[in-house]
């Protein structure tokens, strides 16, 4: 008596996937690998940013410490105090700017706005095309 | 290369794909496109929403392909997958369906009722629109009974891998597989 179900169900008809499914599938698969990536990229570059952040402050405060000891701002201030003493003595004032110009400091804020800056970019470039992608799997 | 991968078995191709071999995965997904899609398309229903069903079931088998175990086999765990989304889907688009024949321990008063199935009439499997008969009346069923009949007879799946794939105990497959049997005999007699 099952055997004559069993031989009954194998006529059932199968249905076929249409054409091309596998590849919409794989498509699928390569698109959402690639989504994974940008989401992955996005969380480095976040990190990034939330790191230069934190290199701001502690850079900031060098260059706010080194500006203070080298004395470059009251050097820099003889520019708008005595301007003429400044152009007389031009060479030696240049020299006296530049010794006393605080690199240490100026590099770190520059080197952490930097990378805050480029991280930023990138993250905003990737929310874009993630936005892009769900927008097309959508429609 | 590709008659290479044809010959390994599913487990080994997963092996192969999680060793970085790309091409495994297209073979294996190859190997079980049209029997997922088929399988899909008895539980729901409907070709057009299998088609959607059956893309996002392979996308959830790459995803977790990784954390695949390699006890199971990959049979029952990729129709497990298809019938969980099949689910969802009828959840969210007929819930009638799951309250209209069956209870939560399986059972059927409807089907309860019918007689034991008898011998089936000769014209019937000499039919020529047998194929058409019977998808009409398997679509009549219910989810649950489809989803036995396509393992059983579309995919040859014995009633143990049923089991596993539709995470049920194993008489309630049984159950559900003569219950099926019992209203297709009613349905085609009719």
């Amino acid at each position: 008596m099952q055997e004559r179900y069993e031989q009954l169900l194998v006529h059932m008809d199968r249905h076929g996937p249409p054409a091309g499914l596998l590849d919409i599938i794989m498509a699928r698969i390569g698109e959402e690998r690639r989504r994974r990536k940008v989401v992955i990229r996005s969380a480095c570059f976040g990190i990034l940013s939330v790191a230069a952040v934190a290199a701001l402050v502690p850079a900031w405060q060098e260059f706010y410490t080194e500006i203070g000891q080298t004395g470059f701002l009251k050097f820099a201030s003889l520019l708008f105090s005595d301007v003429g003493a400044a152009v007389v003595y031009w060479k030696d004032f240049a020299v006296a700017l530049a010794e006393s110009f605080p690199v240490v400091g100026v590099a770190a804020v520059l080197a952490s706005v930097f990378v805050l800056l480029f991280s930023l970019r990138f993250i905003v470039r990737d929310i874009n095309i993630i936005i892009r992608r769900s927008k097309i799997a959508r429609a | 290369m590709s008659s290479d991968m044809n010959a390994l078995a599913d487990e080994q191709l997963v092996e192969a794909y999680r060793a970085g071999d790309e091409t495994s995965l297209r073979t294996l997904f190859e190997r079980y496109v049209g029997p997922v899609y088929n399988f899909i398309c008895r539980y729901v229903g409907s070709d057009g929403d299998a088609e959607d069903i059956t893309q996002d079931v392979f996308v959830s088998v790459w995803k977790n392909i990784k954390r695949f175990d390699r006890n199971r086999k990959f049979k029952t765990w990729i129709f497990a997958i298809a019938k969980n989304a099949s689910l969802n889907w009828i959840k969210k688009k007929k819930p009638i369906l799951f309250s209209a024949f069956e209870n939560a321990q399986g059972e059927n008063v409807l089907a309860d009722t019918l007689s034991d199935p008898a011998p089936l009439p000769d014209e019937l499997l000499a039919d020529v629109d047998l194929a058409r008969k019977l998808s009409w009346a398997v679509a009549q069923l219910n989810p649950n009974w489809r989803a036995v009949l396509s393992l059983r007879y579309d995919n040859q799946l014995t009633f143990q891998e049923i089991s596993e794939a539709l995470s049920e105990p194993l008489d309630t497959v049984k159950s559900r597989h003569r219950r099926a049997l019992l209203h297709l005999k009613e349905l085609l007699s009719g």
